[in-house]
């Protein structure tokens, strides 16, 4: 066994080898220390020497060579030491010192076995348990793992414990990789990198496999013998092939380091094998299917995040806010797959940074273009279709990527014969640009552009089109590698058009606009060891046309009212420290210091106070000139985190996080349409704002194989915005009067398991929460419910879900998933009354009944192209069937009069089992 | 194909019932005091099921109003309605309410109400216009004045009463001389004149309210308290309305506002908000328990008008009549189910169908007589013989 290896490592020494041959140099010195002469030969070279000091503390060479190799230098001048060297792809040459003979077995070495607990401290003799010689592990290990030799032994020693340090950079262009898992095989001994890739591991002597992984990266492992305290370096490789080699793992234990608690992390590669719509993957889904966060419904747009209603998310696309970035009723995001590189969700703490909404943050970074290489990823689908393509345009600098997808449900839909059918449009396409401009070694630029458009026929008679637009520019620029600065201008825009035809004479146009305009500087200073800083500011600026509508056609006989349009600015300063306090306790705090003006020109209604507000109670129209402020509300934010690292894979962290949000999304639930506009806070209407505590337990077993965790939160909020029975809030024009501000509380907990490895991996969660609102008034017709909690819209106590990948070989793959819900609360119509020989209806009172609960099966096939390294495309075939059960799952449930009865009407997408074919391209 | 119909299902809004298994019988009062003296009624029952008819009466209850330093009780006249003992009116700047015991012993009372200013309607009028829908048609308007600005709130209901003349009127009238088989056998007798021309009155079964808020002065301007369309056979002939303005408070006007919201028609794309409305009745003996109504003491003023068919459609054909006068002729003898008489029995006996003339073929396996529903040839299927006491011709 031990010969094996020992070939296998002069064989990895060979190709340092041939490496170094390449640059030959002329160089000479005289009786010079060894750390002078590598320095010199740094100067001359682009490699760069990694070693311990004191291997080379009293050496000093000679020599004068005349167009030799560096390998032959080092080789030449190493002679007389005890060192070796390496030289790794990216020309690092890294010194190794080989183990001192010994003269004698030790007194152990026979009988005793070699593990971390045989040593009795109070006999140092003994304790000497750096190995002499090792055995290798019984079965052979299939791949070809370097060895590497750390330390000088100490024969005098009783050091139990050494420290193994080291840095991780890209292979590909030096750069220090942050959050770097680097973990010791079969032990729960573990660590992630700082900002500087650097690591450091408190291990006892011995041989170790280190194991190097982060997302996106090819993981690396090295064994390495342990005889003293010393450095190891890894540089790895940019990975997003899966070549035999590479175990994608998720950074182990980073799920437990992490100061953040309620932080989720959805890693795009991942989803690929969750059974989604369509042959879609969908990264909000795959949130979805993670305690906490819930789909607002089967098609309904928008995800409640604890308890949260859909508006209170902030979602972010490279910096730069999406309103509704979902396609077709949410049936499917329209944020592309294959273009994103990230998302993380935080549910729980929110970083000072991310501020405006209540209840989470999704963060989606856009990958950047390839520099290197013409890239491309495509899939063919009945239903959607993906093209993404990446192009360098200057090599290793700049480069431009172009991502596309459409559905062409249309062509299919005109040549229907069925005349209903045909004039029914349900299409949709999103695109998304990417540019990517690294100036030099300390500015890199970014751009994105984003923009979805949806078309859909709600009724047949109706035709319902949004659109999100999105632009961002981001300038990253490094002052020194411990502070950097990143400034970002975005612009977004979200639009509705509902066009109306029936065959009466009540046809319309209403239309809908939202701009937002967003400018920001953000920094992060290293200070120390122990403290990271981040502070900077961010303004936007909001216009917002409620509502336009006017008659569509000459026999309409719909006037044309037009919402008087809506402006604000909205600021906001944060500072934050995360504090290492201990090695296992961590501190994040945070202060964001938010403002709102809300902006003229504008006329806001004044009402006398302490009454309920109603055209009898007004008392003044007042009116605001352009730009004049109309109404300013401030909140100081403070968001605190901690983690307590009780082992290296067990934490405890709690959060306490205040939010303000100064928009507000009105929905009632009540119709067939996603017609839901926004308002800004303003004279009347307050800012809602949050408190959420939360306290979770993290622990991983296995080397990260499994994961599990359970979370509690409770959250209490302020002037939620909801409506009192019988209020319109389409085209209202006197809004305040129908809405109402009440108390929200909400509080669950989340369990999660998850299984990381194996042929057979996947999670398991389930949430139990609840929502409730508070609309009280000494008023009867401003209070709901009688003035006590009630459950929100959105409160779905139990939600279940299941996510299970099996592997049967390396090409063929098999998943499911399972989604659980209880039914959202509803208000029905109870009965019919008569009063005034009128015959009335009843409703329940507020969110009284439930729609029947929801659950979803839904299964997928992949079968892979074979897995030969150099082909040019790797390709795979997915089939899938969404709604296995063919359960038909409202997502809407509302009521219409007609002829003085009310109807109740649903609305249920996909009642049926949908099977679907794609095909997956990727080169 | 699948994947298709899959999409096309997301367009698809439908119809659905909800189960609603746990109904609750809410009590329902609709009381409204005046300032009119007369023996006040007060009508009490439940809510009922969207599938039921009729609402379910509540007898035995004891119902009294209080207020000016008098309890006046109320008796039950017919299950549900309950009228007062007395005669008297509501006195302005006096505190009134309602209590109400249940057979069951519950106590419910009202919120206190003073009465309302008292303005009365200054125009009843009726113009021909084209509706929201472009349907033609009869509008009724009404006009009102409050100098002193303080009522600001009203609410409408009326009683119509119109001539109905049986379209196919004839003087002769079927009957059934033996219907014992084979003994079945019909004849004719002649009719009075009486059951041509009827008087019928319906109730406005809406509520319609109006607010005076958006003007300067508290007035009410060619404001619409009904709509008849020139199909309706109710304007055929002669036609009287009497319209009762009623003077509310602000809560009222909220609580009548929101609870018709919920029975307006409106698109698919902009629906109200729902959700249990309370008015100022509440359960004395058990606070949670819903009730619905508002008791109101109003201020109220009424006036009648009068018009005919030809005062706006001179020379016009009159509308259809309410129902088809569709013509069969119901068999004599049951021709599929032996010994038995035929059908023509059933619709004598119960009168749900009138003699028009004799089948001299156009039946050819009818019974002997071409017969019509009833309100064709009998008006009194629809209302009474005599004119009521207003009626001027």
């Amino acid at each position: 066994m031990r010969k094996c290896y020992l070939i296998l490592f002069l064989l990895t020494v060979q190709t340092g080898f041939s490496q170094t041959k390449e640059k030959r140099i002329t160089i000479s010195f005289e009786n010079s220390p060894l750390p002078s002469v590598f320095e010199l030969l740094e100067q001359q070279t682009d490699y760069t020497f990694y070693y311990i000091d004191d291997w080379v503390a009293n050496t000093n060479v000679s020599g004068n060579y005349q167009d030799k190799t560096v390998a032959t230098i080092i080789e030449d001048i190493l002679e007389d030491t005890v060192l070796n060297f390496y030289t790794t792809e990216d020309n690092r040459i890294i010194l190794l010192q080989n183990t001192i003979v010994y003269e004698e077995l030790p007194r152990n070495f026979f009988g005793k076995k070699e593990t971390e607990t045989t040593t009795t401290p109070d006999t140092p003799e003994t304790s000497i348990n750096a190995p002499v010689f090792y055995n290798e592990a019984k079965t052979p290990t299939p791949t070809t793992i370097e060895t590497f030799r750390i330390g000088k032994v100490n024969t005098t020693t009783t050091q139990q414990k050494y420290i193994l340090r080291g840095q991780i950079r890209n292979s590909e262009n030096g750069s220090p990789l942050e959050n770097v898992a680097v973990t010791i095989d079969n032990s729960n001994l573990g660590t992630v990198t700082d900002a500087q890739g650097n690591y450091s591991l408190e291990l006892s002597a011995g041989v170790r496999i280190i194991s190097v992984n982060l997302l996106g990266f090819a993981g690396t492992k090295k064994r390495v013998v342990l005889y003293n305290n010393g450095t190891l370096d890894f540089g790895i490789i940019e990975s997003l092939e899966g070549l035999d080699e590479v175990v994608l793992i998720g950074n182990v234990n980073k799920n437990i380091e992490d100061t953040n608690v309620g932080t989720t992390q959805v890693d795009v590669e991942n989803i690929k094998n969750i059974p989604l719509v369509l042959g879609e993957r969908d990264v909000f889904k795959a949130a979805a299917t993670l305690p906490g966060i819930a789909s607002a419904g089967e098609g309904a747009s928008g995800y409640n995040v604890r308890g949260g209603k859909e508006d209170q998310n902030l979602i972010l696309l490279d910096d730069g806010v999406l309103y509704n970035p979902v396609h077709f009723f949410g049936i499917f995001s329209a944020i592309n797959p294959f273009t994103s590189n990230e998302v993380t969700v935080y549910k729980g703490h929110i970083p000072a940074k991310y501020g405006g909404r209540l209840a989470s943050v999704f963060d989606i970074k856009t990958k950047d273009a390839n520099v290197e290489k013409f890239s491309g990823e495509a899939s063919i689908g009945p239903v959607t279709s993906n093209l993404v393509l990446e192009t360098p345009i200057v090599k290793d600098k700049v480069a431009i990527l172009v991502g596309g997808r459409t559905t062409f449900t249309d062509i299919i839909l005109r040549n229907l014969d069925e005349e209903e059918l045909r004039n029914s449009e349900a299409s949709f396409y999103d695109v998304v640009v990417k540019y990517n401009h690294e100036l030099n070694e300390k500015n890199k630029i970014s751009a994105t552009g984003y923009y979805s458009r949806d078309a859909f026929s709600i009724t047949s008679d109706s035709l319902f089109k949004y659109k999100n637009r999105m632009v961002s520019l981001q300038w990253e620029h490094k002052f020194e590698d411990t502070h950097k600065a990143k400034f970002t201008f975005s612009n977004t825009g979200y639009d509705f058009d509902l066009n109306f035809e029936g065959q009466a004479n009540n046809n319309f146009d209403l239309q809908y606009r939202l701009n937002e305009t967003n400018i920001q500087a953000g920094f992060v200073n290293k200070i120390s060891e122990k403290h990271t800083l981040g502070y900077g500011l961010s303004t936007k600026l909001y216009a917002n046309n409620p509502g336009d509508r006017s008659p569509n056609g000459n026999n309409s006989i719909i006037t044309a009212t037009r919402i008087p349009r809506e402006r604000a600015l909205e600021a906001a300063l944060h500072i934050s420290d995360i504090f290492n306090i201990t090695d296992r306790l961590t501190a994040e705090a945070g202060l964001r210091f938010s403002f709102f003006a809300a902006l003229g020109e504008s006329v806001q209604n004044i009402y006398v106070e302490g009454v309920p507000r109603s055209n009898g109670t007004l008392i003044e129209q007042r009116e605001f000139g352009s730009n004049e402020i109309v109404e300013t509300y401030t909140t100081p934010e403070y968001r605190l985190a901690l983690r307590y690292l009780i082992m290296p894979d067990l934490a405890l962290k709690g959060s306490l996080n205040r939010q303000a949000q100064y928009i507000h999304k009105l929905t009632t639930n009540t119709t067939a349409s996603p017609v839901d506009t926004y308002k800004l806070s303003n004279i009347n209407i307050a800012p809602q704002r949050g408190l959420q505590y939360s306290l979770g337990v993290f622990k991983n077993f296995k080397e990260g194989m499994y994961e599990a965790s359970v979370e509690g939160y409770y959250k209490t909020a302020t002037d939620i915005l909801d409506y009192k029975v019988g209020a319109e809030v389409l085209l209202n024009e006197t809004l305040e009067q129908d809405v109402l501000q009440g108390e929200g509380r909400s509080y669950g907990v989340e369990f999660l398991l998850k299984k990381n490895k194996g042929s057979l991996n996947g999670w398991v969660g389930y949430t139990y929460s609840r929502s409730m609102l508070k609309l009280d008034s000494e008023f009867s017709e401003e209070r709901v419910n009688n003035g006590e909690f009630f459950p929100s819209n959105y409160d779905k106590p139990h939600d279940f879900s299941l996510v299970a990948n099996y592997k049967i070989t390396r090409r063929f793959s098999f998943s499911g998933n399972f989604v659980y819900q209880t039914g959202r609360p509803v208000t029905v119509p109870i009965g019919n009354v008569v009063v005034n020989n009128a015959e009335l209806v009843v409703f329940s009172d507020r969110n009284e009944f439930r729609i029947p609960d929801y659950y979803r099966l839904d299964l997928s096939f992949n079968v892979e192209g074979n897995h030969k390294r150099n082909k040019l495309a790797h390709s795979f075939w997915n089939i899938s069937v969404y709604n296995v059960l063919g359960r038909n799952n409202p997502y809407s449930v509302f009521f219409v009069a007609e002829d003085g009865n009310v109807k109740a009407f649903q609305t249920s997408i996909f009642s049926v089992p949908i099977p679907t074919v794609s095909y997956n391209l990727k080169f | 194909m699948l994947v298709l119909s899959g999409l096309l299902l997301a367009s698809c809004v439908e119809e659905f019932n909800f189960e609603n298994e746990t109904f609750e019988y809410l009590l329902v009062v609709d009381a409204t005091l005046t300032d009119e003296v007369k023996h006040h009624e007060i009508y009490i029952n439940r809510a009922h099921k969207f599938e039921t008819q009729e609402p379910n009466k509540v007898t035995g209850a004891t119902v009294k109003i209080i207020g000016n330093h008098t309890t006046y009780l109320f008796e039950e006249k017919v299950s549900g309605t309950y009228v007062s003992l007395d005669s008297f009116s509501a006195q302005p700047n006096m505190a009134y309410h309602l209590e109400i015991t249940t057979k069951n012993g519950t106590n419910y009372a009202s919120d206190t109400n003073q009465l309302t200013t008292k303005t009365t309607i200054d125009n009843l009028y009726a113009f021909r216009e084209a509706n929201d829908n472009g349907n033609d048609g009869v509008v009724l308007y009404v006009d009102s004045f409050d100098p002193s600005n303080t009522s600001k709130y009203y609410r409408y209901e009326f009683d119509e009463t119109f001539k109905v003349i049986a379209p196919r009127w004839v003087d002769e009238d079927a009957y059934i001389v033996s219907d014992n088989y084979p003994d079945c056998i019909v004849a004719l007798e002649p009719r009075s004149e009486d059951v041509k021309v009827c008087y019928r009155t319906e109730t406005s079964p809406v509520i319609n309210i109006t607010n005076t808020l958006a003007f300067t002065e508290d007035r009410v301007q060619k404001h619409p308290v009904n709509f008849l369309t020139n199909q309706d056979y109710k304007i055929s002939h002669r036609y009287s309305i009497l319209v009762r303005q009623y003077v509310i408070t602000e809560q009222a006007y909220a609580f009548w506002n929101t609870m018709n919201s919920f029975v307006e028609e409106r698109s698919l794309f902009s629906q109200v908000q729902g959700g249990f409305v309370s008015g100022n009745i509440t359960s004395v003996s058990n606070p949670d328990e819903k009730v619905i109504g508002f008791f109101e003491v109003s201020a109220t003023s009424s006036k009648r008008l009068f018009f005919n068919y030809t005062d706006f459609y001179a020379g016009e054909p009159l509308p259809p009549f309410k129902i088809q006068c569709t013509e069969s002729a119901p068999d004599l003898f049951d021709i599929s189910h032996n010994y038995k008489c035929g059908s023509i029995m059933a619709v004598i006996r119960n009168r749900s169908m009138v003699y028009l003339k004799d089948n001299t073929g156009e039946f050819p396996r009818g019974g002997p007589y071409v017969m019509i529903p009833t309100a064709c040839g009998d008006c009194e299927a629809l209302g009474n013989t005599t004119p009521p006491d207003f009626w001027v011709e």
